[in-house]
């Protein structure tokens, strides 16, 4: 073979390749094109079934929502008309103009073409017309008992609907208006409702369901007006769609829907009956529109196929290329970017290399301990190194002892500094912006010098990102200096509290000299005036008398603010000590009411005390400072509370004290002017008086609640106050005292057990504490607060022959004194059973008469279990004992008396008095110059010497101690008698050290002076 | 009074005949275009119908009217207008009214109206309406004259009092009547409506037979030269002849009764004419019910749906059908006017006329659908 003949070969073989790759280019490529028509055939059938099927559905859908939507329609304009009569009102009818500026407004409101009422003649009232109806309106022609739909075919086929109702009770200008309506446009109420667009077959319409047309719109091929129903019976029916089927759908408001050929055009027709009328709602589309849509679908997935295809192709050549672009664009910047990261990281650790040996030697030079954490990129810490410096400063030797560990170091964190001290750490690793600087101070636990402040400082390297890589620090050793400075700290806070304290005490100073001054001023003002006023009147004995006593008033009160002020004093400067004594709670009681009587009776007011659950009646206290804190008390209620008002004091023992302790609650309650919720936060300061005080007449102090409270205070105890302005305070002072002699014996008295007693008081509490006394000594009692109804229980129990054995009837009932109650339960019982008046009151005034009506004894209260058991253990008959036999008055004639007094005028007046009471009275200027008269006095020549304790050459106590060493016994044991103005309890007990018998202060109280006298000298 | 204002205008009408006889002859004509048409129509797709017929029917009424470029001086206007009697053929009139008043309110100028009547025809009702009326302060004071011999004082009267009066729709009283109204909208052409109903008549009945003659109120000024319109018309052919005239006082019923007696006393009656709305439809009703629809032409006036149905149906031959609509939309646009104080001349007419047109059968169904809506 040639090489022309090899080139043919060649040449053929290459030809036949081209032609096979032609033909087979060719082949795949008719193959393509048949798959496509193929493909695109089945799409075209596939999509015009789908679509004919959607089109059904969707045909129906619509019809449905725009039947729906004019159903509603007419619905919400008969409501219109509802709410629009509703409001309708009479100054609406009053003339043609307001009418019809009713109707105007409705109109515009509801957007309709009319809305009118008709009267009785047919007359049809609108916005802007009144005009005869009668033939222009169908449904005027008869009675409106229901409302209506109608359509109104007039005059220019304008067709309109209008819905009527009837109407009631409105008459207009004399008739009565029957109807309202109103006028609908129903091109304007299907205007929502039209699909018809330029270039869209599909048509919405309203018919009568004889198939008239609603509407002036056409309706596809169909006029404007044109019977559907004659125009579609010669229509070609299509996929078994019936023309009969329509008419009578169509006869009987059933939905349904239709395929015709109409004008050689295939069309589908879907109705609805349109709710609450006789109408159908139509919805006709052209086929070709819907084949159009096929088509359009079919060939534009063909094009778009085509399209796809090439574009998807040219697209991944893109991509590929550009894929291989960018790999190596991005080769090169990774490239670029390594050398560079590189270079930086070299140069970041030659940067920590240097920090760090800079920070070592700044280490070294402050003796602060080092640390360091490492963090990866999210920022979370992957390292942590403790520095054995740091280590040692805690007092730990290495990494077994104190691992490299954050929790290492959060963990000896102080509590108070903990949460503060990691927010910080936490926030200064979080903030990527590297505006933040850690450091802080906190204590931390050492090993072996517990807590410590430290100062630590920190620096955080960080990425490009912002995130932390290393965590640097320092940390030092500040306790010393944290020390000096909290001392300082206090002691400024000291000097600062010494200031404010000498400020306060130089305002109190002033504030109490200013007080002191007005209140001192006061009384004396009185004094001074009226002694002048009794000089210039000497002789008119009745008007010097009326000086004398309001001298007196003012004296008393000016002494009760010197008591008060010096007490105050006192109890201030810590001189006032607490004594406790063995005492009995019910002496004191009694004292308490015994003293109150007179001021009670005076000031007319109502008085209860009693007690409750008392068992411990014998307690170590002071008495004379309890007795003072109840007084003080009680004079305020007495003080506060006007005639005919209720004063009430009780008693009370809490469960609440430890053993050997018993706890005390002291009310102190009264019905007066009460105190307003202000002056309560104040009572208990100094020199508080609240404004009614002054108003109301009342003097006082102002010191005695604040006496009070110190006192309590001393005694370990509460007082609180509650109070109503207008209604009255209760004073509740809290106490405990220890206990002794036991509580009193609770046993049953074997006598009285079971028998029954009876209780009458008006008092709730009285009834309820004896009551209860009763009960633990074992009786059966019963009670009551009214003494008729007491009368009537005897009565009762007599009959039942179930008697009382023991009553106990309170003498002031509001309904029946107690001696009335006593008489006649005697009446119904005999003589034989006791009946024991209990009382508050001083009873000696009606002793005879209740004794006379069978009152056994006499019982004050408050009544305690020990009392009442005395009482009832004993024999009932009243026997008066000795000692209350009334005393004989005294009688001091013939008793001498040396008075050892330096100043004058007290000379003269208690010469005066002392001579008034019978006593022949010496003088003595000075303890010295009695001395000398006792050394040289005749057996007999003194009774008794009353000794002042001040005095320039010897004072009363020295003269005491020099006549005491007397050696004649007669006269070393002559009663003295310290009458001075050191009147305090110290100056008391000093009196008696010296060998005193007793100590009277001055100024001179003349009974308590003589009641002292008689007591020595008899 | 009527009878003698009616032969002053004899000799106007006979000059009017010529005219009205080449008008019939036209429509004659296009009668039978029309009705070659609508034959055709009914068989052919409805929505190809736009055709002569058609354009008659639009002809006859213009639905399309709009206020012209007069300026009114008042942002307000109230007007009350009362007509003979509650009639369809009035609430034609109305809607025109009311058209011009809305197009008036789109401008900003409310118009303020009554538009009343009686149920039955009665001058002494009119009388006690326009006196009432007059006490109530309207602008103008629009009367469609009952009784031209009674509302003639009534309405110089008013004038006299200063009262602007018009009268309108149908029925006028004019300056010949010895009225002083100042101005009239309506219907100027009764007359020659009348003759020209009866010439189509005459010519359908090739000018021989006899004939009846039903009329609507006695003294309605437009029924009674409607019915001279007839009489002179008959007069001209020998061959024809009226055998009765009745009066229906306007109602339809009373237009069946009498007819049905013309039936019975005339045999050979050969066609009716009927110068008012309730005429034609009363005369179709009884000749339905005599069986006669071959046998009687009957010409009517107006556009009652129930003639325009039987016209349809070949019942009635032919109709005038008057342009009620611009009646009532003109009267308000000539009330506006005087309301104003414009007298009659430049700016408006003293009396403004409306058309009418007779309508066939072939014109039926076209108005039937323009008035009413109505095709099947």
């Amino acid at each position: 073979m040639n090489m022309s003949q090899h080139n043919d070969i060649n040449e053929r073989q290459k030809k036949q390749t081209i032609a096979s790759a032609v033909w087979g280019g060719m082949i795949i490529a008719s193959i393509l094109l048949l798959t496509m028509v193929w493909v695109s055939d089945r799409a075209r059938t596939g999509t015009r079934q789908a679509v004919n099927q959607v089109s059904e559905f969707y045909l129906e859908e619509l019809a449905g929502r725009r039947a729906q939507v004019v159903s509603e329609e007419l619905r919400n304009n008969f409501t219109h008309m509802e709410n629009a009569l509703s409001v309708l009102e009479d100054s609406d009818l009053e003339s043609q103009d307001t009418l019809r500026n009713y109707l105007g407004k409705v109109k515009k409101l509801y957007g309709v073409d009319k809305f009118a009422l008709v009267d009785e003649n047919g007359i049809v009232y609108s916005e802007h017309s009144t005009t005869s109806g009668l033939s222009r309106y169908g449904f005027l022609s008869e009675e409106l008992t229901e409302p209506v739909i109608s359509t109104a075919n007039l005059y220019g086929a304008r067709k309109q609907v209008v819905l009527a109702i009837p109407v009631e009770d409105i008459s207009f200008q004399g008739a009565q208006i029957q109807v309202c309506f109103i006028q609908i446009n129903i091109d304007e109420m299907l205007s929502s409702l039209t699909l018809q667009t330029h270039d869209n077959e599909t048509y919405c319409n309203l018919y009568y369901r004889n198939g008239e047309s609603l509407t002036n719109d056409d309706f596809g091929y169909l006029t404007a007006g044109k019977n559907i129903l004659y125009a579609l019976a010669d229509a070609h029916m299509e996929n078994g769609s019936s023309y009969e089927q329509l008419k009578e759908d169509f006869a009987e408001g059933k939905a349904g829907q239709v395929s015709f050929l109409y004008d050689d055009t295939p069309e589908d027709l879907c109705y609805m009956p349109v709710e609450g009328t006789n109408w159908m709602l139509t919805i006709l589309i052209r086929d070709n529109v819907i084949s159009e849509q096929i088509s359009s679908i079919s060939s534009d997935m063909l094009r778009h196929s085509i399209i796809q295809i090439i574009i998807t192709v040219a697209g991944m050549l893109m991509v590929f290329l550009s894929l291989i672009h960018q790999s190596k664009k991005h080769a090169d910047i990774l490239l670029e970017q390594e050398k560079a990261d590189g270079k930086r990281i070299r140069a970041a650790y030659a940067q920590i290399e240097k920090e760090q040996a800079a920070m070592k030697n700044i280490q070294v030079a402050m003796g602060s301990g080092p640390w360091s954490m490492d963090f990866n990129e999210k920022g979370e810490l992957i390292s942590c190194t403790w520095s054995d410096t740091f280590r040692k400063m805690l007092g730990y030797e290495g990494e077994e002892d104190f691992p490299n560990r954050l929790e290492s170091w959060s963990d000896l964190l102080h509590a108070e500094d903990r949460e503060q001290v990691l927010k910080c750490y936490w926030n200064t690793v979080k903030d990527y912006a590297d505006k933040m600087s850690y450091d802080v101070e906190y204590r931390l636990l050492t090993r072996h010098c517990g807590w410590r402040w430290f100062h630590a400082v920190g620096r955080l390297s960080r990425r490009e990102d912002g995130s932390p890589i290393t965590f640097v620090g320092l940390f030092m050793d500040i306790d010393d200096e944290k020390k000096m400075e909290q001392q300082l700290e206090r002691q400024k806070v000291d000097l600062q509290d010494a200031l404010a304290a000498a400020q306060h005490a130089n305002k109190a100073k002033t504030t109490f000299l200013n007080n002191m001054s007005h209140d001192i001023r006061t009384p004396m003002n009185a004094i001074i005036g009226f002694t002048s006023l009794a000089a210039a009147h000497i002789d008119n004995t009745e008007q010097v008398q009326d000086y004398l006593s309001k001298i007196t008033t003012s004296s008393n009160h000016l002494l009760s603010l010197i008591n008060d002020v010096l007490d105050m004093s006192r109890i201030e400067s810590g001189k006032v000590k607490i004594e406790e004594k063995e005492t009995s709670l019910p002496e004191i009681m009694h004292d308490l009411k015994t003293i109150v009587q007179s001021d009670i009776s005076s000031k007319q007011l109502e008085f209860y005390i009693d007690t409750a659950d008392v068992v411990n009646e014998h307690v170590l206290c002071d008495k004379l400072r309890l007795n003072q804190i109840l007084l003080n008390l009680l004079s305020n209620a007495m003080k506060f509370t006007k005639p005919g008002g209720i004063v009430s004091v009780r008693v009370i023992q809490k469960g609440t004290a430890p053993e050997g302790r018993a706890a005390y609650e002291f009310q102190v309650k009264d019905t007066g002017i009460g105190m307003t919720k202000e002056f309560q936060e104040h009572v208990f300061e100094p020199f508080e008086r609240e404004r009614t005080s002054t108003v109301s007449g009342i003097q006082g102090t102002g010191l005695g609640m604040a006496i009070t409270k110190n006192i309590v205070d001393m005694m370990g105890g509460t007082i609180t106050v509650a109070s109503e302005e207008g209604k009255g305070t209760t004073f509740t002072v809290s106490l405990q005292f220890s206990t002794c002699l036991g509580p009193v014996r609770q046993e049953v008295i074997p006598e009285l057990k079971d028998l029954r007693a009876l209780v009458a008081d008006d008092d709730f509490n009285t009834c309820s504490s004896v009551t209860k006394m009763l009960s633990t000594i074992g009786m059966r009692p019963d009670w009551t607060t009214s003494g008729k109804e007491a009368v009537l229980r005897v009565k009762l129990a007599w009959e039942q022959n179930d008697e009382y054995s023991v009553y106990i009837i309170d003498w002031l009932m509001p309904d029946m004194n107690g001696v009335e109650v006593v008489r006649r339960i005697r009446g119904i019982i005999g003589e034989e059973t006791p009946i024991i008046i209990l009382t508050a009151y001083d009873w000696s005034d009606i002793e005879e008469e209740a004794l006379a009506a069978g009152v056994t004894a006499f019982c004050s209260k408050p009544i305690f279990l020990s009392e009442l058991r005395e009482i009832l253990e004993a024999p009932f008959a009243a026997q008066p004992k000795e000692d209350e036999l009334p005393k004989e008055s005294r009688s001091f004639e013939g008793k001498k008396l040396l008075l050892v007094e330096d100043n004058e005028l007290n000379q003269e007046i208690a010469t005066e008095i002392l001579q008034e009471a019978g006593f022949l009275v010496e003088v003595a200027d000075d303890g010295a110059v009695a001395v000398e008269r006792l050394k040289t006095a005749a057996f007999g020549q003194y009774d008794l010497v009353l000794m002042d304790i001040q005095m320039p050459i010897m004072n009363g106590y020295e003269a005491t101690r020099h006549i005491r060493a007397l050696d004649r016994p007669e006269l070393a044991q002559i009663p003295i008698i310290a009458m001075t103005a050191n009147a305090f309890d110290e100056d008391r007990k000093a009196a008696l050290e010296a060998g005193m018998n007793g100590h009277i202060a001055k100024p001179i109280d003349v009974p308590k002076l003589l009641e002292l006298l008689d007591e020595i000298l008899n | 009074m009527t009878h003698r204002r009616t032969e002053q205008k004899k000799w106007k009408h006979r000059i009017f005949n010529l005219t009205a006889l080449a008008a019939a002859l036209s429509s004659l004509w296009l009668t039978g275009c029309i009705g070659q048409t609508a034959g055709q129509e009914t068989q052919a797709p409805l929505h190809k119908q736009d055709d002569d017929s058609t354009n008659t029917a639009v002809r006859a009424v213009d639905f399309d009217r709009t206020l012209d470029e007069y300026k009114p001086l008042k942002n307000t206007y109230n007007f009350y207008f009362t007509y003979k009697t509650i009639h369809p053929w009035w609430d034609a009139v109305a809607l025109g009214i009311e058209d011009a008043a809305r197009q008036y309110e789109n401008m900003g100028i409310i118009i303020e109206y009554e538009y009343l009547a009686p149920k039955d025809v009665s001058p002494e009702d009119q009388t006690r309406r326009l006196l009432d009326a007059s006490a109530r302060n309207f602008d103008v004071i629009g009367v469609d004259v009952a009784d031209v011999d009674i509302m003639t004082p009534v309405i110089n009267k008013l004038m006299e009092d200063g009262h602007k009066i018009m009268t309108f729709s149908s029925s006028d009283a004019d300056r010949e009547d010895g009225c002083r109204r100042i101005a009239y909208v309506g219907n100027t052409h009764n007359y020659e409506d009348g003759a020209a109903l009866t010439e189509s008549l005459c010519q359908k009945l090739g000018h021989s037979g006899k004939v009846a003659v039903l009329v609507g109120t006695k003294g309605a000024p437009c029924h009674e030269e409607r019915a001279q319109g007839v009489r002179d018309v008959i007069a001209k052919y020998p061959n024809m002849e009226i055998a009765e005239i009745g009066y229906d006082e306007d109602s339809a019923d009373n237009a069946c009764i009498l007819t049905r007696e013309f039936l019975a006393q005339h045999e050979d009656l050969a066609g009716i004419i009927c110068c008012n709305m309730s005429n034609p439809v009363g005369a179709a009703r009884a000749v339905i019910e005599a069986g006669k629809e071959d046998q009687i032409v009957i010409v009517g006036m107006d556009h009652d749906q129930e003639a325009l149905e039987y016209l349809q149906n070949g019942i009635i031959y032919a109709l005038g059908v008057q342009d009620c609509y611009s009646i009532g939309f003109d009267t308000v646009q000539v009330a506006v006017r005087i309301a104003d104080g414009h007298s009659p001349g430049e700016i408006y007419p003293e009396k403004t006329e409306e058309r009418t047109t007779i309508i066939y059968q072939e014109s039926a169904s076209s108005m039937l659908r323009m008035l009413y809506g109505v095709i099947d």
